[in-house]
């Protein structure tokens, strides 16, 4: 899911659309003063918000930490706290967070679309479902609680709901391609094809490149019998989920001959294997992985000048990969230039985009 | 579930805690006993099995290897009708000294009483030297005897049956060494010619001089890495030649994926044209359908079929995977364990109408998986209802995943799913015994009914962890029952491939003979039918595995016994259920 799903929304679109309700939700009205001086709880509030956007959770949650500390009953920074301890993967501190402050401000909209989500992440689809109903009793107007609404209904196979609450999403809404999407899912879903096609059409043209929507616009057009169209959209499928043919047969290249340097690898023979990756540095020397495997296999046989050559050229032709700064860490360490070696450990670190800060899983 | 059955036969009940036995047998025997009355018992001391422990070896260091094995798989090695177990070892490390008497790979022999001996040193088949991953079983060389192939990191081992219950390493003599990081593999005659192929599934272009730092720089914290942080490998597909050698033929035949990340493997023939077809489970890559063109190449359908990805077409973690007819429908159904955060699988065959229906949440089978990393799974008939169940083996790959999350764990709960006939499933596990309630670290899983009484065992094999038979106990009262070992002439002996179809009492069932699925794993090639209430089976339908159809249609027999089907001569055995082992 993109855009408002439930599953993966990114926190500030998710926000956004609830601005009409939750009025910007500085202060929900409860109980419990505030307890520093309004200034500091703007900075802390402005640190914690600059954090967020920067995608920094860690830091964005210490500081709406700090804020909910000041006021509790700070209606947004309690959202994007539990935002913050989803991104985190602290799934049930969000929730304790959530249902205490749910429990002081119980038509708190914004508080409950979040508990929604983390009652996803929890595989309570009843508890969601509640949760969005109960939001939608107090705004029937609310884009998100019926988008998401509808999407929790479509995966609790409740068809008919799934779908009432879509084209509700999508009346106040009309481009909002992951109500199209999910609509044309519960279409699929219900056998319906030509309604899910156009469905998943409408979500297409609203956002051409979204994925989903392009993988089961070729199995719906499949299922229709529609086989060119399905071939169409399989084609554009592979193209946005990087499986074109042309990738692909570059991949495959590449692959072909590397399946030998790895079985030396394997097999300690790390002189042929490094020719078999000087060999294949001739045929592709644009291709920045196997300058990283050539400086790898140096550091390994201790010759350690040419790995640090071999390693700057691969970062030179894609600096956006990870694995050479971590190499030329370790050699800048040995060099004892302590200040670029800690320089490209950071850069590692920044680079390794694995989800949410972990090791990718 | 189907409607409720009276036993056949009292059941028997635990002791009390007094010495005393509940209530008569009289008084049991109108007891409606359904899915309900079964329970899978641990039964791996009584076995004999309870030194199997497995050893991935790591030091700390969180090499990627680790997270993998084991697998385990049930062969008749012997020959004598009751199924050996093989458990494939890891550890020490590969480049770590390895002291005489420590661990490797091995093998039990079903001595038939419901207990196991180990016969790994006279059979030759402790795969000493390699740092295991997995292993498949099938009589490649058609002399009647199982031989076993088990995938290494690094070059992997074929061990032929000599017939007297040793094995011979012929590796390097067959050309199946492979030399990748190897994973699952699977025999299966792809060319019907009458020999069986190979295919070994690639994982990561992984080394051990090659351990990147995955984890928490800030906090200088070592973890798994994800499969994302190391290349695909291209999986291999070895043609048997029949004169003891293979060809590699991965190119030429069209399945040649380079960048695919290979942990699961099933043949299976989706399509029913007569030929196996085969599916690829893959790590954080597409997984693959290679539909076979019956000319010795496959076409790459995985888009076409719709079975590469999750419902949003995004590809997922794939472990495990297993083929059947869950829904009832005649047609093969798939079934792939992910990671935690997705939802395992379920690929419902339409039939020929266009792509595979991604059924999962309407299935339920979506929510319960989300936090649960699937590995090892299995379609079997546990309570022998007619319909096939589905099992799990859980557990997470990173072991300081609760320093990360507060929801996920690393040691995991398993999971049975009950069918209701239709393909819909409810989760059943902590209602049929100990170890469905408890958690493991679950990876390699098989299912044989290894006591021979009618009705499916199962045997997990846990990453450093001990391995858990669990005997299934009241499957065998549940319902009526039938057992097929198949044994081709014309085809390969193993009959692998060989459709079957199996009519009692109104109700329909379709089979195919496989060597491994599930995950690094293989079960007992024998078929299991349950029957329910029908105490007949009417009709028996064969379609071997062979060029042209060559179908065979037997019956009626009795239920409730073990039959063996020599193709072309018909049931040349019949072998009535053996008293429970307890």
């Amino acid at each position: 899911m993109s855009s408002v799903g439930i599953s993966r929304a990114p926190a500030a679109v998710l926000l956004c659309l609830l601005a009409a309700c939750a009025g910007g939700g500085r202060d929900a009205g409860g109980p419990g003063p505030p307890t520093a001086p309004s200034e500091s709880l703007d900075v802390v509030l402005s640190h914690a918000d600059s954090s967020f956007q920067d995608g920094d959770y860690v830091e964005a949650q210490k500081a709406y930490e700090q804020a909910v500390q000041i006021d509790p009953n700070l209606s947004r920074p309690t959202a994007s706290l539990a935002t913050c301890y989803l991104k985190n993967r602290l799934v049930k501190k969000a929730h304790d967070l959530l249902e205490g402050f749910l429990a002081r401000h119980p038509e708190d909209a914004g508080a409950r679309l979040v508990l929604a989500r983390v009652l996803v992440r929890l595989g309570d689809l009843e508890g969601a479902s509640a949760a969005l109903r109960k939001v939608l009793e107090a705004n029937p107007d609310l884009v998100a609680a019926h988008y998401n609404l509808g999407h929790v209904a479509y995966r609790s196979r409740r068809y008919d709901e799934a779908e009432t609450h879509l084209k509700a999403a999508l009346e106040l809404r009309p481009d909002l391609p992951d109500a199209h999407y999910t609509l044309g899912l519960t279409y699929l879903a219900l056998q319906r094809y030509p309604e899910a096609i156009a469905s998943l059409e409408r979500a297409v043209q609203a956002d051409p490149k979204h994925v989903g929507a392009r993988f089961n616009l070729a199995n719906a057009n499949a299922r229709a019998g529609r086989m060119q169209e399905a071939a169409r959209q399989q084609a554009v499928y592979a193209e946005l989920s990087g499986r074109s043919k042309s990738q692909k047969e570059r991949e495959a290249q590449i692959k072909a001959s590397s399946v030998k340097a790895i079985q030396f690898k394997l097999d300690k023979k790390y002189p042929e294997a490094l020719a078999e990756y000087q060999t294949l540095a001739a045929r592709f020397p644009d291709h920045a992985p196997i300058y990283n495997e050539i400086g790898q296999l140096l550091i390994q046989l201790g010759r350690r000048d040419e790995a640090f050559e071999a390693l700057t050229k691969a970062i030179q032709l894609d600096p956006k990969l990870s694995d050479p700064h971590y190499l030329l860490s370790g050699l800048y360490r040995e060099r004892g230039d302590q200040q670029a070696a800690e320089r490209e450990l950071t850069t590692f670190a920044a680079l390794e985009t694995i989800p949410e800060g972990k090791s990718g899983y | 579930m189907r409607a409720p059955l009276v036993p056949r036969r009292p059941l028997r009940l635990p002791a009390l805690a007094g010495g005393c036995v509940l209530a008569s047998t009289a008084a049991l025997a109108w007891a409606a006993v359904t899915a309900a009355g079964v329970t899978f018992t641990d039964a791996t001391g009584p076995a004999g099995l309870s030194g199997v422990v497995h050893v991935h070896g790591g030091t700390g260091r969180k090499y990627y290897v680790e997270t993998v094995p084991p697998g385990v798989c049930w062969l008749d090695y012997d020959r004598d009708g009751w199924q050996d177990v093989y458990f494939v070892q890891s550890g020490p490390l590969p480049g770590t000294p390895r002291p005489p008497g420590t661990t490797r790979s091995r093998l039990f022999r079903n001595a038939g009483n419901g207990t196991f001996i180990d016969v790994t040193d006279s059979a030759g088949v402790a795969d000493a030297a390699g740092y295991g991953n997995g292993c498949t079983a099938g009589d490649y060389d058609n002399d009647g005897d199982e031989d076993l192939y088990v995938t290494n990191f690094g070059p992997s081992i074929l061990y032929r049956n000599n017939g007297d219950g040793t094995f011979s390493d012929v590796t390097e003599a067959a050309g199946v060494k492979n030399g990748l990081y190897a994973t699952s593999a699977a025999w299966a005659d792809y060319d019907n010619d009458g020999r069986l192929d190979l295919f070994v599934a690639n994982y990561v272009d992984f080394t051990m001089d090659d351990q990147k730092f995955c984890g928490s720089v800030r906090a200088n914290r070592r973890s798994y890495c994800h499969p994302d942080a190391y290349g695909g490998l291209p999986d291999a597909l070895y043609h048997n030649e029949g004169n003891g050698r293979f060809k590699e033929v991965s190119r030429a035949s069209g399945i040649w994926d380079p960048n695919g990340k290979g942990l699961g493997v099933v043949w299976f023939d989706f399509d029913q044209d007569g030929d196996q077809d085969l599916y690829v489970a893959n790590d954080a890559t597409p997984n693959m359908l290679y539909r076979n063109d019956g000319n010795g190449r496959f076409t790459d359908i995985t888009l076409l079929a719709g079975v590469c990805c999750s419902e949003d077409g995004k590809p997922q973690s794939g472990m495990g995977v297993d083929a059947g007819d869950l829904d009832g429908d005649g047609w093969q159904d798939l079934f792939v364990t992910n990671l935690s955060n997705e939802t395992n699988e379920f690929y419902r065959n339409l039939g020929g109408k266009g792509p595979f229906s991604i059924d999962t949440y309407p299935a339920g089978l979506g929510e319960v998986s989300l936090l649960m990393t699937g590995w090892g799974t299995d379609m079997f008939d546990y309570d022998n209802d007619g319909d096939l169940d589905i099992v799990v083996t859980n557990g997470h790959p990173m072991d300081d995943i609760e320093l990360d999350s507060d929801i996920i764990t690393y040691a995991q709960r398993p999971f049975l799913f009950e069918n209701d006939g239709k393909g819909r499933f409810a989760e059943v596990g902590t209602k049929r015994g100990a170890y469905f309630a408890g958690v493991d670290v679950g990876r390699g899983l098989a299912t044989a009914d290894y006591d021979n009484d009618g009705d499916v065992d199962l045997v997990v094999a846990a990453s450093n962890r001990k391995a858990t038979l669990l005997r299934n106990d009241g499957g065998n009262a549940a319902g009526h029952w039938v057992t097929l070992r198949l044994e081709g002439v014309r085809c390969n002996r193993d009959a692998i491939g060989a459709r079957v179809t199996v009519r009692a009492k109104g109700l329909t069932q379709v089979r195919e003979v496989r060597s491994a699925s599930s995950y690094l794993s293989q079960n007992d090639m024998r078929l299991h039918f349950g029957v329910g209430e029908a105490a007949r089976i009417d009709s028996i339908e064969i379609r071997w595995p062979a060029r042209g159809t060559r179908i065979e249609r037997l019956g009626p027999v009795a239920a409730d016994q073990m039959l063996v089907i020599r193709e072309g001569s018909g049931i040349v055995s019949k072998t009535p259920p053996a008293a429970p082992a307890r």
